[in-house]
């Protein structure tokens, strides 16, 4: 669908509006923080929204168009709770209208604000260059993927400060 | 449309199917014609990688796969092997009160005892010495122990483990010895043909129809071309589990089939929980799991077992977001981890239906599971406690991190106000149940042998027979019964 040549990764399922709203769900999900001078990115970065995309496109049509549906839905229901949408929300803000989808009482709303902050962990925890932040040395086999692109994906490196 | 004729139809390469392929095989030097079709991939070990992203291609739906309502993730493998292709291994043998409760004709408790102990050596079960026994397990024993609880050892079927510690996400050297690398490969020797890549829509009249489709890059091809495909078989094996071979049978609309077809589905509903030791555990190296407790079996139906998981399952498993859960997962290192096996009822109500065509599991969670988890959970921080930890992390807690002065308030803490469904993560790999066996077609869909009730042609090998939940991981059960089934096909056989 888009071509972000600016990151040289390949959307074919998120929209640039898309890719925004879940860049600024992904970074509530897994904010940056720091700790004395050392700075642990958030999962706000393209890479991140990539690796969700390509996850999309093992999925059925039906639950990709729901997971649309749902990431507009954060967005615009902003605009009843703070009177502006989700992305241009503060991060306070942005914590406070997530915590409405995680205890909503539709278990169906609960169910859309797992599956996407699930698709954020898989997306984030995935990537080499997370695993010393977690001190997870990795797999023990060096082997290759037939999909060298996946492979791509889990090893593009963030953009650290 | 491509058409197969062979003799014997197996849908389906898993603990059951690749069960049958080994039973049945002989009858390839007769000159019979014994196919296996599996929907999944024919991958070696040699494919496996151990990587998160790149294991999730070995699970349905890539592991999407949920109950109808949202609240509980069923993770099943979809390749050739089947489950066993993902799965830990961990062997137990079902109790007899189970097998003497489902009351089949025919069915005793001594021929499955015989069945078990021949099939235990064949894939090489045993309790894995203790150079073995990693620090999560160490900590577990610990723990379990000082609480004055059983600890038992699990039997694990492997041969030469170089404890990796990946065996969920396909074991790199082949050494679980689950159906890719025991069952199947006899089978391919003795003559058996595999059809990886084939989904079976539908069976009826000594037919199935499927669609072949191309093989992805990595794997074994079918020796066919991608495209639909007929078989015609003396004999259908459905063996595609509670989920593919159920959805078959209501696919295929077969007159006077069993109310009973989809239905008492039980999943046993599982967590797993995590504690935080002030000392390096990395759980992740080493062979996963070696000790279990039963100490709230009879009481409170639950399994305590060990376990780990990588990276993205853990902090999957971990409730919240944010900087919190960033910061716990700081200490992934540090992670003891606990799984939670809960033996839910049989109830005819939880049953597959089709949706679109695709078989979904309306499952509704039971009270009695809800408490029984709850309970578990407190016994599981009690055993962090017990064994160290400063802090744990269960689901359905008032707190994301319980500390260990909060260990005189779990009752206060953890409970089913907590446990908010489609909040809490929820998971199953046991599936069973579906085409139950059973006497009355009423009540079941298939006959003591495994047969199809009315349908002489079609039988079912695998975890959809289970008539209520083996309270204990499955698949040694499952091997056994499609064994029974499928030597009683061959002793019948004219
Ligand atoms: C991660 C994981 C860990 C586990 N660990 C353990 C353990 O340690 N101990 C234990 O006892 N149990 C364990 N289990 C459970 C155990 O693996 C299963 O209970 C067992 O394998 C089920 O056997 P089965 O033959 O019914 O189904 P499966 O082994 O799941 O095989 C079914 C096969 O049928 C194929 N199929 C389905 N539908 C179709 C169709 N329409 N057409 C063609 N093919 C089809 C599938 O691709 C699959 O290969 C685990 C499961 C998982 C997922
Ligand atoms: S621990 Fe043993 S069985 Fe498991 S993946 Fe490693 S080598 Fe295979």
């Amino acid at each position: 669908m888009e071509d972000q040549s600016k990151t040289n990764f390949i959307f074919k399922f998120l929209n640039q509006y898309l890719q925004r709203v879940l860049m600024a769900f992904a970074g509530r999900i897994i904010p940056e923080d720091r700790e004395g001078d050392k700075v642990y990115p958030g999962a706000d970065n393209p890479g991140s929204i990539a690796i969700i995309d390509r996850a999309l496109s093992t999925k059925p049509k039906d639950m990709v168009l729901l997971i649309k549906i749902f990431l507009l839905f954060v967005e615009f229901s902003g605009l009843l709770f703070a009177l502006r949408p989700f992305s241009w929300m503060s991060a306070e803000q942005k914590d406070k209208h997530l915590r409405r989808f995680e205890f909503a009482p539709l278990g169906k709303i609960r169910q859309g604000f797992w599956g996407l902050k699930t698709l954020v962990f898989l997306s984030y925890y995935s990537r080499d260059e997370i695993w010393p932040d977690i001190h997870y040395p990795g797999p023990r086999m060096k082997r290759l993927h037939p999909d060298p692109n996946l492979r791509a994906l889990q090893t593009a490196p963030f953009k650290r400060q | 449309m491509k058409k197969i004729e062979c003799d014997i139809l197996i849908v389906g390469s898993g603990a059951g199917g690749g069960t049958a392929a080994r039973v049945l095989a002989p009858l390839c030097q007769k000159g019979k014609r014994v196919v296996v079709a599996d929907v999944g991939p024919f991958y070696t070990h040699e494919h496996f990688t151990q990587r998160e992203i790149e294991g999730v291609d070995l699970l349905w739906d890539e592991g999407g796969v949920f109950t109808k309502d949202g609240a509980i993730n069923i993770i099943m493998g979809r390749m050739v092997g089947g489950s066993t292709g993902i799965y830990t291994g961990v062997t137990f043998t079902v109790p007899p009160d189970v097998i003497k409760a489902w009351a089949i004709p025919g069915l005793t408790y001594d021929d499955l005892e015989k069945r078990f102990a021949r099939i235990k050596e064949t894939i090489n079960a045993h309790v894995l010495p203790d150079n073995f026994v990693n620090t999560n397990n160490r900590l577990f024993k610990k723990g379990v122990e000082k609480l004055g609880w059983p600890c038992g050892s699990i039997v694990i079927n492997v041969k030469n483990c170089q404890q990796q510690g990946f065996c969920n996400l396909g074991c790199t050297v082949g050494a679980k010895q689950g159906t890719l690398e025991v069952e199947i490969p006899q089978a391919i020797k003795a003559g058996v043909e595999i059809i990886p890549n084939c989904q079976i829509e539908a069976v009826g009249g000594n037919k199935a129809w499927g669609t072949l489709a191309p093989a992805p890059p990595d794997s074994i091809p079918a020796k066919h071309d991608p495209g639909p495909v007929e078989f015609s078989a003396k004999k259908i094996i459905l063996a595609g589990n509670t989920f593919g071979t159920s959805g078959i049978l209501l696919r295929s609309k077969l007159s006077g089939m069993s109310p009973a077809l989809g239905g008492y589905v039980t999943i046993h509903p599982s967590h797993t929980v995590f504690g935080i030791h002030p000392e390096v555990v990395e759980g992740f190296r080493g062979f996963p799991k070696t000790y279990y407790s039963t100490q709230f079996t009879e009481s409170h139906h639950y399994y305590l077992e060990t376990c780990f998981y990588y990276p993205f399952v853990a902090a999957k498993y971990i409730e919240g977001w944010g900087v919190e859960h960033k910061k716990i997962m700081r200490d992934y290192r540090k992670f003891m981890a606990i799984l939670i096996l809960n033996h839910d009822q049989a109830l005819p109500t939880n049953r597959i239906v089709l949706q679109k065509g695709v078989p979904v599991l309306d499952y509704r969670i039971q009270k009695e599971s809800i408490e029984s988890l709850c309970h578990a959970q407190r016994s599981a921080a009690r055993v962090f406690f017990a064994a160290g930890c400063d802090r744990a992390l269960l689901p359905a807690s008032a707190k994301v991190v319980l500390k260990r002065e909060d260990e005189p308030r779990l009752e206060e803490l953890i409970g089913p106000r907590h446990f908010i469904l489609n909040k809490i993560s929820i998971a199953s790999a046991h599936p069973q149940g579906g085409c139950r066996m059973g006497t009355d077609p009423a009540t079941s869909v298939t006959n003591e042998w495994g047969q199809v009730h009315g349908y002489p042609w079609l039988h079912v090998c695998d975890s959809s027979l289970l008539p209520s939940s083996t309270h204990v991981n499955p698949y040694l059960t499952i091997m056994a019964l499609s064994e029974r089934n499928a030597e009683h096909i061959l002793e019948t056989w004219k």
